[in-house]
């Protein structure tokens, strides 16, 4: 594949922008070659062909200074910028830049651990520090914090928690554990969120929200900024931990357990993300489809009652965790067992009674904060699998999480893929997030789950839900059905956006905001 | 020379004359889905193709050129690795170390 050029950009303009970048940086750090170097800031799960999100070039700055060199050289010669840290945003398009052409600002190379802070139990990273990093140098010192990491461990921590990544421990909420921020403006004024901003503070790491407006959020799903350190609050390891997992028999009773976790969470009887995963989810990490069906489509219910009692699971399998001193977590799993295992056929099972069973052990591990990566076996269920995760947001109800099942699932059978979803109750939300796995090597299929996709989106917004999170594909359509009062609130973005990056060299498209005269369908 | 000095040691398990970069490269990146188990998930995909061999760990057939045009291009579910996060250097070092195998160890406790 030949090289491209950003859009709008003269091959002179990219060329001098090039030289500064490489003069800034060195020559080692500015990757230009299509075939060798840029062909790893492609989305490997694409449904779309590559080109439509190549990258021009891609370009590594190892600290605040590199990174605000090359905001200079892109503001002087108009060249866009896509910023990633360490570009693991599988499911979501990972390292590729919404628009083809754009240089990748690569921010792996800025992966200091800055302070680990055991008494007040909060670290401090740069972009570059995957989950794996922190957790291994957390383990190398000694250190009594446990990490929160998304289900991939190789994603970065600050990465997932801009992008409004959760985890599975108590901490799971990533934005929430958020305190203090660096950002480097479009402009190249760095800037220290909340009480960072006191010269001398002491406090920089241990409250939120400073004095005045928390900017913090604005520097998250967006494109206003260039984020280049965050505080991170560590759980301290409790005194004891005890995970769990209930089967349920029925597909039906999805609604009774969504009735009966809800004041569960409210009131903090279950401390961690509580996971209703689906029997195919369960499955799929373990199990290849061809071991069960071997034709086209959906997997038939035949097939299901038999993965079922193979695995010892249910159409239902919840997972939780009591943490704490024994005696509070023999209390609150008593509270839980009351609960939980008093629908009919339920069955409780703890560590002693899952040896060896692949999608229970990783899943202890990460509600105790303990990366791992074998959640990515859910793209073995197929050969040549790829995936995309659809995950529109629910109120904890019944009715709500039984009409988002159905919602999904029945458009996904239709459309001849499995369902492969869980749900993870919060606080008051409950993330569905609906794995979509489709054969990479099948131009159809991958046709066929974009427009699943498509279609999911509309049927989710005309029924009240909107997804927190989505692929690049999908972030014009997804914030384009956030419109209430004629779209005030995407008018807002723009707003800022055409405040703090008037050149509009950052992130072009993330989340749907755009430079001016570069909206969709707005005259250029 | 390198390989006349895996020749000459070949009665000698092979992981003893490893570089200790390899070692630490594949743990660093590697083992979280090619260590041996199938809850990895490269282990798993590659369990169909080397039913005995399944992990990286256990191949004694991974040329350092095959190892490089794997991890930057990427294969199936797995992505590339970009010189951000693997540099050339570290690159050849760590499939110096695939190539030199099998390993009898992962070299990271659980």
């Amino acid at each position: 594949m030949a090289g491209i050029l950003p859009p709008g950009v003269s091959e002179k303009a990219f060329r001098s922008f090039v030289a500064a970048t490489q003069n800034a940086l060195g020559k080692q750090h500015v990757f230009l070659d299509p075939e060798w170097d840029l062909s790893a800031y492609h989305d490997q799960y694409a449904t779309l062909p590559k080109a439509e999100h190549q990258a021009s070039a891609a370009v590594a700055p190892a600290d605040v200074a590199q990174v605000q060199a090359v905001l200079r050289a892109a503001t002087q010669h108009g060249v866009p910028l896509w910023t990633i840290s360490t570009g693991k945003n599988f499911a979501y398009g990972g390292p590729a830049p919404r628009v083809a052409g754009t240089v990748v600002l690569y921010l792996k190379r800025m992966n200091r651990i800055i302070e680990v802070n055991e008494k007040h139990a909060y670290a401090v990273v740069e972009p570059g520090v995957s989950y794996f990093d922190l957790y291994r140098h957390l383990q190398k010192i000694g250190s009594k914090l446990w990490i929160d990491p998304a289900a991939p461990g190789w994603g970065g921590v600050l990465g997932n928690l801009v992008d409004h990544g959760a985890g599975y421990t108590p901490y799971g909420d990533h934005l929430l554990m958020q305190c203090g921020m660096e950002v480097v403006l479009a402009d190249g004024t760095v800037t220290q969120t909340a009480m960072g901003a006191l010269p001398g503070s002491r406090t920089t790491h241990l409250y939120k929200y400073g004095m005045g407006p928390w900017a913090d959020g604005l520097f998250t799903q967006s494109n206003f900024g260039v984020v280049t350190r965050i505080g991170i609050w560590l759980m301290p390891e409790p005194p004891g931990y005890k995970p769990y997992m209930i089967t349920y028999e029925r597909e039906d009773d999805l609604h009774e357990i969504t009735e009966r976790v809800r004041p569960l969470k409210l009131n903090m009887v279950i401390p961690n993300a509580a996971t209703t995963v689906e029997m195919l989810w369960e499955t799929a990490v373990q199990k290849q489809k061809r071991d069960y069906y071997t034709g086209k489509g959906p997997l038939p219910d035949s097939a299901r009652k038999k993965i079922r009692e193979d695995l010892k699971i249910g159409v239902w399998n919840f997972y939780g965790a009591a943490y704490g001193p024994p005696p509070i977590m023999e209390t609150n799993l008593e509270v839980i067992r009351d609960a939980l295992v008093s629908i009919p056929g339920a069955k409780i099972y703890f560590d002693e009674d899952r040896v060896g069973d692949i999608a229970w052990d990783y899943r202890k591990q990460l509600m105790r904060g303990v990366p791992n990566m074998t959640e990515y076996n859910l793209m073995n269920w197929i050969p040549n699998g790829g995936h995309m995760d659809f995950s529109p947001i629910s109120p904890v109800t019944g009715d709500d999480a039984m009409r988002q099942y159905h919602l999904i699932r029945d458009r996904c059978n239709k459309a001849g893929f499995d369902y492969v979803g869980e749900m993870l109750v919060g606080w008051r939300d409950m993330h569905h997030i609906f794995c979509l796995l489709y054969d990479l090597g099948d131009e159809d299929e991958k046709r066929r789950a974009h427009d699943l996709f498509e279609d999911l989106i509309a049927a989710a917004a005309a029924a009240g839900y909107g997804e927190y999170r989505t692929h690049l594909d999908f972030m014009d359509r997804i914030a384009g059905t956030y419109n209430w009062n004629d779209g005030a609130q995407q008018k807002l973005h723009q707003r800022f956006k055409d405040q703090l990056d008037p050149r509009g060299i950052l992130s072009p498209g993330k989340m749907g905001i755009w430079p001016k005269g570069r909206r969709p369908g707005a005259a250029s | 020379m390198r390989a006349s000095l895996v020749w000459a040691l070949g009665a000698f398990p092979v992981s003893l004359i490893a570089a200790p970069e390899g070692q630490a490269l594949y743990v660093q990146h590697c083992g979280a889905c090619h260590d041996r188990g199938p809850e990895h998930p490269g282990t798993a995909r590659l369990a169909d193709r080397w039913p005995q061999q399944a992990s990286l760990l256990d191949r004694d057939a991974l040329p350092v050129p095959f190892v490089r045009v794997i991890v930057r291009h990427g294969l199936n579910l797995m992505p590339p690795f970009r010189p951000g996060e693997l540099s050339d250097k570290e690159l050849q070092a760590l499939a110096e170390y695939l190539d030199a195998g099998p390993h009898a160890k992962t070299g990271e406790p659980k």
